[in-house]
């Protein structure tokens, strides 16, 4: 045993080729470049930090608060000009740990926005913090030659590829289920939406359509991290992982997050490819030095990324601890690449009741919320508790009285009839928001 | 060499996937559905048709005015009045249409609460003289429209007033005006071939993932026009935003005591919408195409049934609905309930089985 830890320990301390390394910080840099202004351009800093009069926070992080209108623009303009530090490598260290701050805490402010993309960043470049991607091209390695490296130990390069590999293994895991295997839910519902698609549109009405795809989604997230870590499939994978993604992006409304998956998947090449590539297109890349025997890394450091691994194996299982379907009740939902599982639509009203009088009030949350808001709140469980929460603080005052609050909530889920998602007869204003099993959720009815 | 490797995988890998899927398509007919022909349809054989009802109905009254204002008969009144009740109703009928880039001609013609304060004090200032015509081009949108027209055609002792006043029956007729020839704009932007609205709706639906798709676009005007029946023009006037207390005054028609009416053309608008109204396919077609059901049945027939049963309900309501929501609160909470079974039915599940949700955000979704 002792002797295997040692054997893998010497096999993470191993020198690499700090190249692909260099090339992922470049290509990160990039695309949160064309992330950050796409978000600013679109209006997005103000329809989501600016405009809402209230913010579905994360459990235990009510105090993160979005800023005054032009700090919120500010953040965003500090995140572009850090991610251009990143691509060039300045102040590398500094630049990656202040957007790995700025980001998580636009993040935070509101779970409406929760994107798996958004979290796929945060974890990233909170991992990217302690990677020395600024050894090689970088203004850093300029201003400071005595940090060049041409080989780095290869835990960096294996850590960022594992981090994708559980992003896309767990999000096969959970296409393991009876909806998406044999119901091809939702693609099933997804797909004839774009049946205008051109040339290959006419198919997305056909159910066998949707079953391929279903299986083959599976199949791919299952595979494709294996597929990309062996040499010999490596270039075959990348050619899927590439397919894959634009389909995605072509017919989904998926944002950036094709282009972040093909732009990472890139860091499972290696010095060699890149060399090859390199020559290839005839391009000149000075020969690697003599490699050192071995590289030595701070004990520190490595506790640290054992316990960001342990913590991103766990974190996505977290939904088993919680009783029922976890895709109906959103216990443990989020933050587990739980990645285009469901089609779920609702409506939520509110009635507010004194219990004091005969008075009573009827709320359509869109009268505080906007349509985004309201329409991720409606399905889901926390976000309608916060916002019961939020209503009685407001009645209270208006009605002079300690209000009750009841939710008459109808959510339809991957084709399901209809039904409750909260207990009727349930004063939400007497539950409390926690990690505990949410007893006032309705179990859900196939 | 790296570079011709992996294009030629790539190529390869395409053609395989290609093959395959030509391989594997059923040797039947094409069974998809013409979802360009029922959007074309929609717009050819329901929206124009009922904008064109909406621009006859508002020439006559714009003429039943003018005729009204050169002979002030209380025979006369009683015909504007009923042509204006003609007129909301067909505007009411276009409200399913009434889609964010025709707003701005909407609100010319709708806007809730009208200004009473600034009409009265208008008039009285201008009077005996005759209204400023380039001023009254003026008038923001809550000083003219239907709702100013309801309370000048309907208010207590209008026949008296309009009689005594020449400024009022002018202003009067001003307002048909305005309303007619919006009506008019309204039928230009929805005609194929011209440029306007109705040839970018259609060619919406050529982007599917796009929030303008048309069936979004269209599905999400169906929600709002139901939402709109119990969320405020019943749920306000019963007092739910007043704690209970019923608020008499906020109906949407207090002065025609039209306003059940008007819900019921709202209504009957969304069902020609969904079922269609002439040989294209449907709405109703394709949700029964894509195998949407309600409890075993046809979700299409659920709506069907669904409104059916609110209209029959509404229909039950006593005019004025100011008066019901205080003397009649449980008929017209019972009315409330029905609306909101529809209000779900087509917010949640017909949303969901069109798929919308993923053409709903402006932002990313995964």
């Amino acid at each position: 045993m002792r002797q295997q830890l040692n054997a893998l320990f010497n096999s993470l301390s191993k020198p690499v080729d700090i190249l692909p390394l260099v090339i992922f910080r470049v290509a990160f840099g990039l695309l949160m470049i064309f992330s950050t202004v796409r978000f600013m351009l679109n209006g997005w800093v103000h329809e989501f930090y600016v405009e809402p009069v209230y913010h579905f926070t994360y459990l235990g992080f009510a105090w993160v608060q979005p800023l005054p209108p032009l700090w919120m623009h500010g953040v965003f303009v500090g995140l572009a000009i850090l991610s251009v530090l990143i691509a060039v490598g300045a102040f590398y260290r500094l630049s990656i740990t202040t957007f790995f701050l700025l980001f998580t805490y636009v993040e935070l402010i509101d779970k409406t926005y929760y994107l798996n993309h958004y979290y796929f960043i945060s974890v990233m470049s909170l991992l990217m913090i302690v990677l020395p991607l600024h050894r090689k091209w970088a203004v850093d390695s300029w201003l400071s030659p005595h940090i060049k490296a041409d080989y780095v130990p290869a835990w960096t390069l294996y850590a960022p590829r594992l981090m994708l590999g559980i992003v896309y293994f767990y999000a096969g895991l959970a296409k393991l289920t009876p909806d998406w295997l044999l119901g091809a839910l939702p693609l099933r519902i997804w797909l004839p939406a774009n049946a205008t698609f051109p040339v290959i549109g006419k198919w997305f009405d056909y159910v066998w359509v949707a079953y391929a795809m279903s299986w083959a989604g599976a199949l791919y997230d299952l595979s494709i991290g294996f597929l990309l870590s062996w040499r010999r499939t490596r270039p075959l994978a990348y050619s899927v992982v590439i397919g894959f993604h634009l389909m995605t992006t072509l017919l989904f409304n998926i944002g950036v997050f094709p282009w972040v998956m093909i732009a990472c998947t890139l860091i499972f090449f290696d010095g060699r490819d890149w060399r090859w590539l390199a020559q290839a297109v005839k391009l000149h890349v000075s020969p690697m030095p003599d490699a050192p025997k071995k590289l030595s890394t701070s004990p520190l450091i490595a506790i640290l990324i054992m316990c960001f691994f342990l913590w991103q194996l766990l974190m996505p299982l977290r939904h088993l601890a919680y009783p029922g379907n976890h895709l109906w009740t959103n216990e443990g939902y989020r933050f587990a690449w739980h990645v285009m599982l469901v089609e779920k639509n609702g409506t939520v009203i509110y009635r507010i009741e004194d219990p004091d009088s005969e008075r009573f009030w009827v709320v359509f949350p869109d009268a505080y919320l906007t349509r985004q808001q309201e329409q991720q709140m409606s399905f889901q469980p926390d976000m309608i508790l916060q916002f019961a929460h939020f209503l009685v603080d407001e009645y209270a005052v208006q009605c002079e009285c300690q209000p009750e609050v009841y939710a008459d909530t109808y959510v339809s889920f991957n084709r399901r009839a209809g039904q409750p998602i909260i207990l009727p007869n349930t004063d939400l204003a007497n539950e409390a928001y926690s990690w505990q099993p949410r007893s006032w959720i309705m179990p859900l009815h196939e | 060499m790296f570079s011709s490797y992996l294009s030629r995988i790539f190529v390869f890998s395409l053609l395989t996937l290609f093959i395959s899927i030509q391989l594997a398509m059923p040797t039947q007919a094409q069974t998809s559905f013409d979802r360009v022909a029922m959007i074309e349809g929609i717009v050819t054989e329901t929206v124009l048709p009922l904008h064109r009802t909406f621009a006859e109905e508002a020439l006559t009254l714009e003429t039943t005015a003018i005729a009204f204002e050169a002979d002030t008969t209380e025979e006369n009144l009683v015909a504007l009045r009923q042509m204006y009740i003609n007129t909301v109703i067909a505007f009411e009928r276009t409200s399913p249409f009434h889609f964010q880039r025709l707003m701005p001609y909407v609100t010319q013609i709708e806007r809730h609460p009208p200004n009473i304060e600034f009409v009265e004090t208008y008039i009285a200032s201008v009077e005996p003289d005759p209204i400023d015509l380039e001023l009254a081009a003026r008038f923001g949108s809550a000083q003219k429209g239907l709702p100013v027209l309801d309370y000048l055609l309907f208010a207590d002792d209008a026949l008296t007033r309009l009689t005594d006043s020449a400024t009022r029956r002018q202003y009067v007729s001003i307002l048909t005006t305005g309303i007619r020839q919006i009506a008019d704009t309204l039928v230009d932007e929805w005609t194929l071939g011209a440029d306007g609205y109705g040839d970018q709706f259609i060619a919406a639906d050529d982007d599917p993932s796009s929030v303008r798709s048309a069936v979004s676009i269209l599905s999400n005007e169906i929600i709002v026009v139901v939402e709109f029946v119990p969320r405020i023009w019943l749920g306000i006037p019963l007092g739910h935003r007043h704690g209970g207390e019923p608020q008499p005054e906020l109906v949407e028609a207090p002065y025609s005591t039209t306003s059940v009416v008007r819900l019921i053309a709202n209504l009957e608008a969304v069902q020609m919408t969904i079922n269609g109204t002439g040989d294209s396919p449907s709405f109703a077609d394709y949700l029964d195409f894509l195998g949407a059901e309600h409890n075993g049945e046809p979700m299409s027939e659920a709506i069907n049934a669904q409104i059916d049963a609110t209209i029959a309900d509404l229909n039950t309501i006593e005019e004025p609905l100011a008066i019901a929501v205080v003397e009649d609160t449980d008929g017209v909470t019972a009315v409330f309930d029905t609306s909101l079974a529809l209000l779900r039915l087509v917010k949640r599940d017909m949303a969901h089985e069109l798929g919308i949700t993923v053409t709903f955000n402006s932002n990313d979704g995964d």
